[in-house]
């Protein structure tokens, strides 16, 4: 048994099987250099785990302050991902990528009456968005759906499925349907770019520092669209500025291409929320 | 039944009083480990606890620890991400963040329970390893629970663990 044996931790930290740890009692028992090792071992597992360090109260107080601060100014605003893996899974619903920027455009409206269009026709647009888009032209927001949409508040529909995805290039297309409408989404994906090259980029945005996550931001007309780098996730929001509540989409799906019709809805997450807005 | 780590499972879900009170001292002993400052740690505590405090209701009744331990390691390697990816801005628009590098002299002892030799080898370390050591010595989550968390296999785990405690060695010695 070598130094470089991960065994020996292993062995410390109870986590061998019954016949690894004979394997290894078996070394103990006639090498004193694997006893003196492990020895050495324990005491650096004793060094790092042991000195538990208390905060000030001070300290304390000024970051339990912080975070009430930063509740009460933003109460109803959904949490960052808490952890990939115990996170609730909410009903199925994607965006994509991080370090996305969304031009959105509200199909039909979500307020119940607008009839789902065929996927075929959805491509249709797509395309034709997508060549607006690439033509470096912004897609003007829909924003008496948008309205309708804001309006809803709570009750926007808390179930959307993705069911058309594609990816030309640096644009993702993408179709989400409700019991009680379509949101058509284009999104812009730049890999690795950061948001104030994007922001650049879309020439409209303000790059906004929010405590070290910094936002890209538009207003067109009364209609919000804003980006947030998470940091693994991307909030995307969209908001109307005549209305209390503003739609938040949270994903973590970065560096991901779906395909044509996959449904994405089981590996990345999004959060529609009542927002209220701040100001 | 506490598990082998000693944690005991708390029943129900817990309340934001009670982790800000019971648990805050774990979370910014794993946080000061990880960041390897005073400044850092409480940022990364900072945005824990808010997350802690919007997410609750996805907490599943288990190891509190756990979970906790969980989000603070997520936070740091998230801001550990952020940094490197672009230039660190600070904006002085919070007096809280302006006056973080003044301690006071409650502050300046509580620093002083982490020996800066011992804290300098700490964060020397790579950031996988030393993730892997504190999620292991300092937060009491198995093997199979930091795999878990940090979607690698138990033998990634595992190596990580033994060559970060043979890098200490090697460093304090």
């Amino acid at each position: 048994m070598n130094i470089d044996d991960d065994r020996l931790s292993a062995y410390l930290d109870d986590e061998l099987a019954s016949a690894e740890r004979d394997e290894v009692d078996t070394a103990l028992a006639s090498d004193p250099a694997v006893q003196s090792l492990l020895a050495e071992l324990a005491e650096m597992k004793a060094v790092f785990g042991s000195s538990m360090i208390e905060p000030s109260r001070t300290s304390i107080n000024r970051m339990i302050g912080a975070v009430e601060r930063a509740d009460e100014q933003n109460p109803l605003a959904p949490s960052p991902v808490v952890d990939s893996a115990s996170r609730r899974r909410v009903p199925t619903f994607a965006a994509i990528a991080a370090s996305v920027v969304i031009i959105a455009s509200v199909v039909g409206g979500v307020g119940g009456t607008a009839s789902i269009p065929a996927i075929g026709d959805l491509v249709a647009r797509h395309e034709a968005a997508a060549s607006v888009l690439d033509s470096g032209a912004e897609l003007a927001m829909n924003d008496d759906a948008m309205h309708e949409m804001m309006d809803e508040g709570p009750s926007i529909p808390d179930v959307l499925d993705l069911t058309y995805a594609d990816q030309d290039g640096s644009l993702v297309h993408a179709v989400f349907e409700s019991p009680d409408g379509v949101l058509l989404s284009l999104f812009r994906q730049d890999g690795d770019a950061d948001l104030n090259e994007i922001g650049t980029e879309m020439g409209t945005g303000e790059i906004i520092d929010m405590g070290g996550h910094e936002m890209w931001a538009s207003d067109m007309g009364e209609t919000h669209v804003a980006v947030i780098d998470g940091d693994g996730f991307t909030w995307t929001i969209i908001g109307n500025a005549e209305a209390d509540h503003m739609m938040i989409m949270v994903s973590d799906l970065p560096g991901r291409s779906p395909s044509i019709g996959e449904r994405i809805g089981d590996v990345t997450d999004a959060i529609i929320r009542p927002f209220r807005l701040g100001n | 039944m506490a598990d082998k780590a000693g944690r005991t499972p708390e029943p129900g879900v817990p309340t934001w009083d009670g982790i800000a009170r019971d648990h805050l001292g774990f979370m910014y002993s794993v946080a000061y480990r990880l960041a390897g400052n005073q400044s850092d740690a409480e940022d990364v505590v900072q945005e824990a606890l808010l997350r802690v405090k919007r997410g609750l209701e996805s907490y599943t009744p288990g190891s509190l620890q756990g979970w906790l331990a969980r989000i603070v390691t997520n936070v740091f390697l998230d801001e550990t991400r952020r940094r490197k990816r672009r230039p660190q801005t600070h904006l002085p628009d919070d007096p809280d963040r302006v006056l973080a590098g003044a301690p006071g002299a409650d502050e300046a002892l509580a620093m002083e329970t982490l020996p800066d030799h011992l804290q300098r080898a700490i964060a020397s370390l790579p950031e996988e390893f030393r993730t892997a050591v504190v999620l292991c010595d300092v937060a009491g989550l198995s093997y199979a629970e930091i795999a878990e968390q940090r979607g690698v296999p138990v033998g990634t785990v595992r190596s990580r663990i033994h060559r970060g405690r043979l890098q200490l060695r090697e460093v304090l010695s």
